[in-house]
This record gives C-alpha cells, structure tokens and sequence, in this order.
C-alpha cells in the first residue's frame, strides 16, 4: 500500500468535504512536494534556506524568504514563483515540474491549501545508481588500432590510451632516453635518486629488456613500500599525535606504518589488505599485524580532552564521540571506496544514493570501538609456538579435569604447575609493545572508558544534532550496486563481525567502486593525474573518467589476476604511455593544454619527503635503517600540559634525524614547517593528491632552512672527499643530485663561483635547481 | 631566450593574484559552473562592491569573559553570592554550577552610544562608537579545541581552512612582497589546534597563514640564512644570480611548463621579501608617540611576565598591534593576532577557571590598550575605513562561580564584535539574557557563521558563492549557514 492510500485508509472517518479535500492533497500535491521538494526541504532535516515543505506549519511559515504559500492567494505563494516558468530556479538539480503539475499546484492553494492534520510528508527520493562509478565492472575489449599504431602499443593499457589520441587528432610524443626514465622511474617507484652506479649499470645495459629488469629491480627493494606507504598514509590521514587541545603524542601509532610498508613489499593482496584495515584483529586474532592494520580506523584526529576529561556522560563528551565517528565512517569510504557519505549525517545525500539512514548504519557498525593503545599480540616468528601451547594447554586442560574428578590431588597439582609454566611462556611469546589501533578493550583513561565490546546505541540525529534523536539503527551498509546482497547485518552481531561485515563489502568482488578507485589512484601516482581526477570522490560531484574503459579495464585486470598492485605498477610503468618525453608542443596544447590524455609524460615536481630524502641522498647522509620508532626532528617542552613542539630548537645534524621522511614523527597542531612550505599533506583529513605550488616563501625554505644550510655543507665534503678536481668535485655533486653530468659550460661556472664563495655555497645552489626539483 | 613574464603573470599563474583576477581564475579553476564564473566578471571581479579591503583578527585564546568585559549584566552584582538558578539542568565543562559572582571590575558607560564597558577593558571606551557588539553568539561545545576551530574555520573538526585563508583564496593579494594572510602568535605558545588555526589545507599552501614574530632573529621562518660556517652576503647574491642563470639554460626545451618559470620568479620574489619584510617589522622606526601609544615596554618582548601584569601583557599585545598596523599599511590582507596560549599554566591565556581578577585583568587591560590603538591608528590614517577589525574568543564563560574567583565555560551565549570598514558603530545587536548565561532570544542567536558572512559580504563575496569542492562536497566557509548580520552593516 503507497503511503498516500494508507493515509486516506485511516482518514476515512472525515467528513465527506474534509476528507475530499485531504485526498486532493495527498493523491495529487503530495506526490509532487515527496519527489521534488522534501528531500531538501524538511523539518528532519537541515532545512535549505530554512524552509520546511514536509509539514502544514512550514509551509505557512515559510523559510527566509517569507511564506511559501499563503492559502487563496496564487501571487503571494513564493513556491508557485519557484517552480514556474521557463528556466525555474526550483527544484534544484532535478527535472523542473510539469505544467500540468504546477497547474494542480496552483488549483490546491486557490482551494485554501489543505493539508490534512499532523501529516508529516517524507521524502520518497533515492538517488538513482545509474551513474558510471556503480555500474557493475565488466572487462572492456581492447580498441583497434592500425597496423602502424600496434607498433607503438607496449601492452594494453597503450591500446586505450592511443585510440583515444587518434580520436582526439593527438599524437604521442616519442619515448624518454634512458637517462631521464631512471630518474623517473627511481624518484616513482622508490622516492629516491637514482646512484650514480646505478645509472652506469642501465645507461650500459646492452639488453633490450634492461627497462624491464630495471623495474624489476625496483620493485623488489624495500624501498619501493616505503615510497608508496607515503601515499597511502597520506590517503589514511596518519599522523602521530592527537591533534586538537593538548596535542598529546601516540607513541605506538609507527607499527601501523610500518605494517603499510611491509604490505607493500610483501604485495599482499589488495582485498585483504583492505579487509586487515577494517577487522584484521577479527580476520586473525592473535597475529600482530591483524591488530596493526587496525591502526587505520584509528589514524585520524581524537578529541583528547572532550573523551577523557569531559567523556560521554556529558552531551559535549557525546557529540564528540558522534564526530569520532563520523571522522571513520567518512573516511572509510573516502578512502576505499572514493565515496562521500558524510553530507548524510545532516540530510540526504543531495547529489548520491546515500541516505541518513544509510549513514546512520554505518556508525552502527562503529558503535563499539574507539581509538587506543591495545597490546600489538604475537610477533610473526612466535605465532608456531604459540600454538602449539595452546593445543597443549587444552590437552592438559582435560587431563586435569579427569584427575579432579578421580580427586587426584597430587596429580592436580603437578599439572597446575605444568600448566602455569606454559601460560608464562605463552605470555612471553606477546611482544609487549603496543600499537594505537581501533581497540574495545583497553585501560581507562579519566572519563574514556573501553566498551569491552558492548555497543553505544545509536540513533538517527535530525539535522545531524545528538539532541535530536530519531529512531534506533541496526548496523548495515549502504546498497550502492544492484548485486549488492547481504547490507543489513544482524542487530544482534558482536562489534568484530560489525567491522568483518564491512570490510567484506569493501572488498566484495562486485563492489563497483573499490576496484576502480584503487588503480585510479594508482594511476594518478605515476602518471600525475588520475583517469577520474577527483580520486576520492567518483560521486555526482567528482569528475568523470578521461577514459572510462582504460579504468574498467585496469580495474578487472587487477581484481581478477591477483590484486597485486607490484603487478599494477609494472603494467603502467612498462607502458609506451609512461615512457614518453614531457614534451613541449604548441599543436598538441591548443588540443589539450592540461594534456587529459595522456599525450605526454607530466613533468613532476618532487613531493615535500622526495625533496628531504633526496637532499640526505646526495649529501651522503641517509640512514637507509628500515622500519621501527619514528624520529623527531623537533625538541618537545612542557609535555606536561601541551607539548610544544620545538621544531627552530632541533640540530639537523643529528644523524639520528638522517632517516627518510616516511620514518618522521607526525605531529598535527605543528605540522613539520620546512616540509609544510613544500606542500607536504595535513593529516587531518584524507589527501587523495598533493598541490603543487610555487612560492617564495618556498624558494626562502629551500635556501635558508637550517637543514639546506647543513646539507649542503655535506654534499660539499662529500664530494671533495670523492673527487680531488674542483671540476671533477662538480661534476660529481651533478652526478648525484641530478644523475646527469655537468656541462662544460655549468662546470664553467659552478667552479668559478666556487673559487670565490666556497665549494658550499656552489652545493648549495645546485641543490635549488629547478631541475633538482622536477622531474622530466 | 624567452621574454620573462611580468609579475602580475606571475602571480596570476601562481594564484595569488590581484583582487578580481584572482577570485576569477580561482573561480574557473575550481570548476564553478560557467554562470558563476560569468556573474563574477563584474567590473571589480566581486559579488557586489567591497567596503572593505583588509581583516584583522583578534582571537582571545582560552575563552575571554563576556560578562566581565564588554556585556553588562546589572543582575549579576546585586544577586553576588546568592545561589544562581537559571532555571534548568545544566552540564558544565569542569564544575558544578556556582553562586552568582559579579565582574571584579565595575562597568560605566562610554561615547555617544553611552555602551556599558567594564573598567578592564575601559581604554577601549574612546573608540566606544566605532564599534558594534553582538552579544548573542553562541558555540556548539564547551571544548576549547572545536570552540577554537569554529571560530577561526567555521567547522568544529579540523581539515578546514582558516577564515583568513578563504579570505585570501577569494581576494588574492594587495601586495607583492608580503605574504597574504599574517599570523601574529602569543610568543609563550600556540592556542588550541596550533598551526591548524590558520591552515589552509584543501586551499592552496599559499593560502595559510605564515607566522611572523616581530622582534625575533627569524622574523619570518628561512627569510634569512641561519648563523653559518659558509653563507655570506656576497656568496648569497652571486649565488642567486648563477642559479637564474642555469635555471634559464634548463628552461630551454621545457619552454611550455610555466611553472619553471615561476620558480625562477619566487626566487627574486624571495629577496624582494627579505628587504620588504625587513622594513614591514621594524617597529623601532616608530616615532616615540606612536610607540607610547601601543604601549610597547623598552625592552620589548623581553620585558619581565615572571608574575602576570599588565605592564608586560600591554607591551606583547601593544607589538603586535602595530605590527599588523604596519604591515596592513603595505597591503597584508588578513592578520590573525592572537592573545594567549595553550591552556597551560601559570596562565598565560583566558581560561581562569581559578581566578578571573588576577588573569583575565592583565589580559584584557593589555588587549584593550593595544587594541584602542591599533583602531585609532589605522584611523588617523584613513585605513579603517576600508579595514574590519573582529573580536573574537572561542566561547564565554559562566556567571556563577567556579571556586570563589573562576568561571568555567559557556558556550551557550558570548560576545564578538567588529568595527571598522563597513560597520556601523556604537550599535549592539543581539542580546543576552539577563545573566549573559544563555542568548536572550534563544530562537534567534547569532553562530559563527553569521559573523563570517558578514566578513565576507563586507569584503566583496557572498559567502554562499565562494565554494572550493573537496572530497565530493561544495565546502564553503560558513558550512550551509550564515546570514549577513545588517543591523551592523552601515
């Protein structure tokens, strides 16, 4: 039964005039206002221009602009003005109203506008899912092309990519020399320049395949997740302090990069590294990187005083939990999915298939957790033993049992004692570290008390305001796809199969978003802009696909061969797309300035951490130590209240500091100066992809920052100690920082000034070169 | 060798342009829909006419008074002592509520506009007139970090760029040599949220708000080399000259990437600032009267506040004003001062939750002087007219008493207020009840979100129409709120 027919069921009672008037409302203008009004304008919600059309008081009342409609009188009634006409201002971003409807709305208000008492209209509108990022993922045929132009396709990413150019009159350029392609390839795959043996060993590498191998070799150092751990933690938000009031630090927060880093290398499958990210302590409890992986849902800011010393029993205590949430939620499907479904915490996703329900089902599924300090569980080597003990203890378990029941004291007691030995080695055997991960169960801290499992109710908020509770929601998923299954999750289920229940959705092979949203991204990392180039939003307002089979096509490959990104990279960069020149050409930018398709490489500017490691690089000084506790590059005072953190007070010399920036505390109130100036990423919120500006404050970093200062001293020692020649000590400061030796004509001219000002100084300005900070 | 682009190509390309070019190439960079970016072709590129140009910010960290300030409340004197009953349940951040407790100041009434300010804050009594209070502002938590983020970017949660930064996203620069948007920090610390106050985050970096110290060795962070084995001037010239001049070599071949050739510029952007920046913070170039009026101490910030006084409070605000006056004089946009640290102790900051009369007194008398003369000073010089000047503090604080002498937090009703171009002074709208405990008409107060849309609509911009999609979503200063707040827009 329509909710229309269900009103005029129980309505029947009226009299007859009274309820002809109530059906004229509810059979004809109802309908109208459901589709087209109330979904923005509603008293449940944050009401645009704070216009209520879903109840009869609104509607008189009117929003800011004065009454809506005032009952017999069509030129008064602001909503008749809205909706009619050619070009009407509403309803926004939806068809506008049928004559024949504004006709009836016309009719209704000359009828004094009834409205059937206390009836509350609702919004019967769900964005619908035809919208290219939900269609279902389907692998698309390669493109032809001419006999001449197979030449040119390397695999068949370049099959894509060139049919489009021929489309578009466009032309590729011609491929890089191998100079400029292991400075790309070094700083893409590994953030590092490449060494000057290195570049010996590819320059003289008579086989044709010496690209591959070099990619080959690349992608098996463990330098390559380090590289990449970036911009994932970027995309996770990680930082290591809490942010807010008081900014206190999270020691343990590292393991979760370093568990970034590891998955990289290890190029664990991307599904379940998804899933370790949501429930890798439910997925395997027990194994320390389960409960690292976590570390994710915990990477965001935390309102330290509002949970500890306000805490929940307070209604500012539980707005910030509510917003504790929301900051997982939106992020959870920012990041894995290129999904906003934050706008519906206050009203109905105005543009996506997202509704406030939906939204508040995801915070169903969070109910249980927060963010703290757990114990890390096993290590890896220990996990065998720790098995083996448990199996042991439950064989003696019953042992014991049966000597009771024969009251075998003896024998109890030489078992208890058997016992009590293993559970102490079995305890051993956990590592003792901590990591700050989504945790239930953890010591209580002032007013912020573990769960211990047992879950927050929660409720729909009108208008998103804890003040303002509406019904009880079970946890559940949104239903983006048609195959979508199973989004409801038992009311009843424990917080563990919550979060599982998730990350299965996640990862869930039909998951139209996931697949696409993770080679997009990593697209837009090699090749400076993404397929859809608003990574994390592939929504109604993100952008759409340059080249929507290129990225059905990446995203099928690399779901249904493995998930393995290693395999998605060496793809993309074996491509004759990412081989070509970052080539000048007037004809081609009349075209395409912003060169959308691809029809030459884009020159890169190094990252903040690119530049910092780069510069230890050349210098001589970079610690390659990997993974562990991060480094601080400041001086922390008063720790006791709110740290401050003294970043002018710290030594750049400290070779302690010599790590590489991926190894750097993070801290949120006082973001890292030197790297912020480069445009490093705030880890408040999701950065799907890093500006690119151009300052002087920049050009002032880079020549004044007391580490250039040092760094550059040390390029200079270090090359004089390689080279006795001041123009061989040139030639190789060009060597390492740029991978290309110097011209006659550059020599010329560094030496010179390095005669007058110091073989320092002449470091130094090769150190602010623009090519040193870009890469062809 | 191609010709070098002019510099205002440069800082168009750069997108820290000059007035309307900026906010239309902004505009269409940040993909508005054709309409919009037509609309904004007007003859000044703005929404409407502008009234004014520039914005100083002062934000009071901790949370300053109201009722012991700028918002009388005759009742709170006569009920001193006597139990204190609003007549509902309330949740305090850290106390149970108190008795009733009168301001430890007297209030009288000043200019024209005969408003009742306290004698803390009574050297502001001169410039009474020019000024318009709201006193009906109300905040979402009694948490000094989300109250802080409100106020300085309108969202509760980090991730949102400062006030400032939307200011100079939409308006680009006055001026060559400075940066934009100026932070002038409490030199004992940041407030709440640190650097997150004037971030720019999913603006552009050149957007966020630099911290200047005035009087430091370092001004500005890197304008000048650190103390070095090596570095000299002279190397430093000849070596800038050099990196041009191999920069311009690597241009060739790479001519169509104007980035390169931007980065050529910054460098000669980056002396030009050395010696402006220089000149911008010299304050010991003041005459003596000048100095005297700020209140500035001989010995500068270096002056004794091992115990807090108002001496010493008067000189660090005093210095800060007159450095945003200087340096709003050479075309800064937006200047952030900032009154107080981070919540620590001693207090050095307006969270007395111990003891209003011994450390909101030197705070406010400090403020107040420095404050009296910034706005006479830009006066005198026919710069506030074209410049707004806002008060703001994360939230108020309670009539009744914490212990004997505190006041805990009340985010249910605090004071802003603005003078200075486009504002009508001596008028107040907005009132709180009659214990400055909750807005008197609770239906109608005023949120952040008002006081920004005013801010903007002074300065050109309808705050609904400056919007930057980030994540999927339009973001905007002032959320999906705000209304301009006419009765004091002159």
């Amino acid at each position: 039964m329509t909710h229309a027919a269900s009103i005029i069921f129980l309505l029947l009672g009226a009299t007859p005039s009274e309820a002809d008037r109530d059906r004229f409302f509810e059979e004809r203008i109802a309908p109208i206002l459901q589709r087209s009004c109330v979904s923005c304008h509603s008293s449940k919600q944050i009401a645009q221009a704070s216009l209520e059309l879903d109840t009869k008081k609104g509607v008189l009342a009117g929003g800011e602009s004065g009454a809506a409609v005032v009952p017999g009188d069509r030129d008064e009634s602001l909503l008749l003005a809205m909706v009619e006409g050619p070009d009407p201002l509403m309803p926004r971003d939806r068809p506008p109203l049928r004559p024949d409807e504004v006709d009836l709305l016309k009719e209704w208000i000359d009828r004094g506008a009834p409205w059937p008492e206390g009836l509350v209209l609702r919004d019967t509108h769900r964005k619908s899912l035809d919208w290219w990022s939900l269609q279902p993922l389907e692998r698309p045929r390669l493109p032809a092309l001419s006999p001449e132009d197979r030449g040119w396709a390397r695999t068949p990413i370049d099959h894509f990519i060139l049919a489009k150019l021929r489309e578009k009159g466009l032309s590729p350029s011609p491929e890089a020399d191998r100079l400029t392609l292991i400075r790309r390839l070094s700083f893409d795959l590994l953030g590092l320049p490449p060494s000057p043996e290195e570049v010996d060993r590819f320059l003289g590498d008579p086989d044709p395949a010496a690209y591959e191998k070099l990619v080959d070799r690349m992608l098996d150092s463990p330098h390559y997740g380090e590289r990449w751990a970036r911009h994932w933690l970027d995309v996770v938000r990680y930082g290591e302090t809490h942010g807010y009031d008081k900014d206190k630090p999270r020691p343990n927060a590292w393991p979760f990069r370093d568990y970034v880093i590891r998955s990289l290398n290890e190029d664990k499958p991307y599904g379940r590294f998804v899933r370790e990210q949501l429930a890798g302590d439910v997925i395997a409890p027990g194994d320390a990187d389960g409960v690292i992986a976590t570390g994710f849902l915990a990477a965001g800011p935390w309102d330290h005083i509002a949970h500890v010393e306000v805490g929940e029993g307070k209604v500012d205590g539980r707005i910030a939990k509510h917003l504790d949430r929301d900051e997982m939620v939106s992020t959870t499907f920012n990041v894995f999915m290129s999904a906003t479904v934050g706008c519906a915490q206050c009203h109905h996703h105005k543009f996506d298939p997202i509704r406030m329900e939906d939204y508040y089902r995801l915070h169903a599924i969070f109910a249980g957790i927060d963010r703290a300090d757990r114990p890390l569980g096993l290590a890896p080597t220990n996990k065998g033993r720790f098995h083996d003990i448990r199996r042991r203890l439950a064989d003696l378990g019953g042992k014991r049992a049966a000597s009771a029941r024969k009251k075998a004291t003896a024998e109890v007691a030489k078992l208890d004692r058997e016992i009590a030995a293993l559970r102490k080695e079995q305890s051993a055997l956990f590592s003792g570290q901590f990591v700050y991960a989504a945790a239930s169960d953890f010591a209580r801290q002032g007013r912020f008390v573990p769960t211990r499992g047992k879950m927050r109710p929660i409720h729909l908020l009108h208008r998103g305001d804890i003040r303002s509770p509406g019904e009880v929601m079970s946890p559940g998923m949104p239903p983006l796809w048609e195959e979508a299954g199973e989004v409801e999750i038992d009311a009843d289920a424990d917080e563990g199969s919550r979060r599982l229940a998730l990350a299965r959705y996640l990862t869930d092979r039909d998951n139209p978003l996931t697949w696409r949203s993770i080679v997009n991204r990593v697209w837009l990392y090699h090749l400076g802009r993404g397929i859809v180039d608003s990574p994390n939003d592939f929504g109604r307002m993100g952008l759409e696909p340059t080249h929507p089979a290129l990225l059905d096509w990446l995203a099928v490959e690399f779901r249904d061969k493995g998930e393995s990104l290693k395999d998605l990279h060496r793809l993309i960069v074996t491509s004759s797309v990412y081989r070509q020149q970052c080539r000048h050409d007037p004809r081609a930018e009349d075209i395409d300035k912003s060169n959308t398709y691809f029809w030459r490489m884009n020159r890169r500017k190094l990252e903040a951490e690119e530049v910092r490691d780069a510069v230890l690089a050349t210098a001589g000084k970079l610690d390659r130590t990997l993974y562990g506790p991060s480094f601080m590059d400041f001086v922390v005072e008063k720790p006791q209240h709110s740290p401050h953190y003294q970043y002018h007070l710290h030594d750049p010399d400290d070779p302690a500091t010599h790590r590489r920036s991926i190894y750097r505390f993070v801290v949120r109130s006082q973001t890292q100066p030197f790297l912020t100036t480069l445009d490093c990423a705030d880890p408040s919120q999701s950065v799907a992809k890093r500006d690119q500006t151009t300052t002087a404050l920049q050009s002032l970093a880079l020549l004044n920052n007391p580490f250039m200062e040092c760094m550059s001293e040390h390029v200079a020692r270090r090359v004089a100690a390689e080279r006795s020649s001041p123009r061989g000590q040139i030639e190789r400061a060009f060597r390492l920082a740029l991978a290309r030796a110097s011209t006659d004509s550059e020599a010329d001219a560094l030496v010179a000034y390095a005669n007058e000002h110091g073989l320092a100084n002449a470091c130094r300005v090769i150190l602010n070169l623009n090519e040193f900070a870009f890469i062809d | 060798m191609p010709t070098p682009p002019t510099r205002r190509d440069f800082l168009v390309q750069c997108g820290g342009g000059i007035g309307g070019i900026a906010l239309l190439d902004l505009l269409a960079r940040d993909g508005l829909a054709d309409g919009a970016v037509q609309e904004a072709k007007g003859a000044t590129g703005l929404h409407h006419p502008p009234r004014a140009k520039r914005v100083v910010q002062l934000f009071m960290a901790g949370a300053a008074s109201h009722v012991d300030t700028f918002d009388y409340k005759p009742r709170l004197e006569r009920d001193h002592g006597k139990p204190w009953d609003p007549g509902e349940k309330i949740e305090l951040f850290q106390s149970s509520p108190g008795a009733t407790m009168a301001p430890p100041w007297k209030f009288k009434p000043y200019g024209a506009s005969g408003k009742h300010l306290s004698e803390v804050v009574a050297p502001l009594g001169e410039v009474v007139d020019e000024i318009a209070f709201v006193h009906n502002v109300v905040g979402k938590t009694a948490v000094h970090s989300q109250g802080t983020l409100l106020q300085s970017t309108g969202f509760a949660t980090p991730g949102f760029p400062s006030a400032g930064s939307w200011v100079c996203h939409g308006l680009g620069s006055l001026n060559d040599n400075l940066p934009a948007f100026v932070v002038l920090p409490d030199h004992r610390g940041f407030a709440s949220n640190g650097t997150k106050n004037w971030s720019s985050t999913f603006l552009r970096a050149e957007h966020q708000g630099t911290v200047i110290r005035p009087g430091s060795d370092q001004p500005i962070a890197d304008l000048f080399p650190p103390k070095s084995d090596y570095i000299t001037k002279a190397g430093d010239k000849a070596g800038r000259k050099l990196l041009e001049r191999l920069n311009r070599e690597h241009l060739e071949g790479r001519e169509g990437d104007s980035r390169l050739d931007a980065r050529i510029q910054s460098y000669r952007l980056a002396a030009s600032m050395q010696l402006h920046a220089t000149e911008a913070l010299d304050i010991g170039s003041e005459p003596e009267h000048i100095k005297r009026m700020y209140g500035l101490a001989p010995e500068g910030s270096k002056v004794d506040d091992s115990t807090i006084n108002d001496v010493a409070e008067t000189a660090f605000f005093g210095e800060r004003c007159l450095t945003a006056r200087r340096l709003l004089e050479r075309g800064v946009r937006f200047v952030q001062i900032w009154s107080g640290n981070d919540n620590g102790f001693p207090r050095r900051n307006w969270d007395s939750h111990e003891d209003i009369g011994r450390d909101h007194g030197p705070l406010a008398l400090g403020m107040a002087r420095g404050t009296a003369a910034l706005i006479k000073d830009l006066k005198q010089r026919g710069l506030l007219e074209d410049t707004i000047i806002l008060w703001t503090t994360e939230f108020g604080r309670m009539p009744c008493s914490q212990g004997s002498k505190g006041r805990d937090h009340n985010p249910f009703v605090f004071t802003n207020w603005l003078c200075g171009g486009g504002i009508k002074g001596g008028v107040t709208s907005g009132e709180s009840d009659e214990w400055g405990f909750r807005p008197a008409d609770r239906a109608h107060p005023t949120q952040v979100y008002d006081i920004h849309a005013t801010l903007l609509h002074l300065l050109g911009i309808d705050h609904r129409r400056l919007t930057v999609r980030h994540n999927g979503i339009d973001r905007r200063l002032t959320d999906v709120h705000g209304h301009v707040i006419r009765e004091i827009v002159a």
